[in-house]
């Protein structure tokens, strides 16, 4: 790995380190039913994608957390094929965060574009 | 290269190694799930395709046995376990603070009603794993032709009890335990599944445990019990003395009355031995945690 290809690794780690659990958040509120880890991990990277911003193995571990914090509720059900799986469902405290976050995303993505396109920020709210 | 699920599994584990054991038995449990889930479908879409090549795409996305295990510790470092709180940062809190900073400890809480439900949990975990150990062993010399589900399924449901006891420990202790059930190889013939868990260290361990918390809960409840009741012995005998003119001490027909001056002293008394009572249970919450933890999460 180059000096810039770590770089841009690195980079890459530290925002999907912030949207991971938005991107949960949503895509567990969007599906209207309980999920499962792979059922999740597969709407946020179609299979036949290229390369995931996201990696589902580092989903499972925000999905847990997420779960700690109250946001999302689980429950253990057999399933015919393997193993017991976990299905998640939204919390009303999720819906309320999920909402707060969205907002926060949308004011932070407008900051960075316009940025990014060279012009001011103008004053912060 | 990783050509099957297994080896990746073993990737996995190397990566991992020196987290906390119950986020290595989550992070393989999940990946073990995942990973067979993931490929199951690929050969469904095309027969043709080889495990390893289904596998190369599989990994490509679920990340490599080293980014998993990077993701974990580090959601993990951001999410402590159970009833942890944010120490206050009063850096040299005299010996008097600490004594008394017990009551806002909700380990020492913790731990005091670990040792109160810990007897009726341990008659339960006592009782089922001595009926699921004679019905195995019943099962496989006698009835394995007929119920040899069922021989494997008794086994199976003492690790269900482990981690219900995990899910107990690390609520009210705040030892940090697995949240998923420990993985086993499936597809496996239900003579390899019983051979598997009757060699199984693991299934041992979890059944040891299951047979001395019954000791050690009976210990934990008569402990927690006595130091209850004496502490509020200090608070009872003013009452009862005063309220009910109730003899502390009665031999044949002398009574005994302690002098109410001595009442302040009681009281403080009984509010100290609480205090203390706090401060044990909260040492041997944190002693019981580490040993569930030795016991119950495998290696």
């Amino acid at each position: 790995m180059t000096e810039q290809e770590a770089l841009n690794k690195k980079f890459q780690k530290e925002i999907t380190a912030g949207i991971a659990a938005l991107v949960l958040l949503k895509t567990v509120a969007q599906g209207g039913e309980p999920m499962y880890g792979y059922q999740i991990a597969k709407l946020i990277n179609p299979p036949d994608d290229r390369a995931p911003i996201i990696k589902q193995g580092a989903l499972y571990p925000v999905l847990r957390s997420l779960e700690k914090s109250g946001l999302l509720q689980s429950k253990v059900e057999p399933s015919i094929s393997g193993p017991p799986r976990r299905y998640y469902t939204l919390t009303p405290a999720g819906d309320l965060t999920l909402q707060d976050w969205t907002n926060l995303w949308e004011q932070t993505k407008t900051f960075v574009d316009q940025i990014l396109e060279g012009a001011s920020p103008g004053p912060q709210s | 290269m990783t050509d099957t699920i297994k080896q990746y599994l073993t990737e996995l584990k190397k990566e991992i190694k020196g987290s906390d054991r119950a986020i290595i038995q989550d992070a393989l449990a999940d990946a073990h799930e995942h990973l067979n889930t993931a490929l199951r479908d690929a050969q469904q879409a095309n027969p043709d395709l080889s495990e390893a090549d289904a596998l190369a795409k599989i990994i490509e996305q679920y990340g490599s046995p080293r980014e998993t295990a990077a993701a974990y510790r580090e959601i993990e470092q951001r999410t402590a376990p159970g009833l942890t709180r944010t120490r206050r940062h009063d850096s040299h809190p005299s010996l008097l603070t600490r004594f008394f900073d017990i009551y806002s400890d909700p380990r020492a809480w913790g731990g005091l009603l670990f040792m109160l439900i810990s007897l009726i949990t341990a008659l339960i975990y006592f009782d089922w794993t001595l009926i699921a150990l004679t019905l195995t062993l019943t099962f496989v010399i006698i009835l394995s032709l007929f119920l040899k589900h069922f021989a494997a399924f008794t086994l199976l449901s003492i690790r269900g009890l482990a981690l219900l006891e995990g899910r107990i420990v690390e609520g009210l202790l705040g030892v940090r335990m697995p949240r998923r059930p420990l993985l086993y190889p499936n597809e496996m013939e239900w003579q390899e599944r019983l051979k598997f868990q009757l060699t199984d260290k693991q299934t041992w361990k979890t059944i040891a445990y299951m047979l001395i918390t019954l000791p050690l809960g009976m210990l934990y409840f008569i402990i927690a019990i006595f130091l209850i009741a004496f502490s509020l012995t200090g608070f009872a005998i003013p009452i009862i003395q005063e309220a009910f003119n109730s003899p502390t001490i009665q031999i044949a027909s002398i009574s005994y009355f302690i002098p109410a001056g001595y009442y302040p002293l009681m009281i403080l008394g009984g509010f100290l031995l609480f205090t203390l009572t706090l401060h044990i249970a909260k040492y041997i919450g944190r002693l019981h945690g580490g040993f569930a933890k030795f016991m119950l999460v495998a290696e």
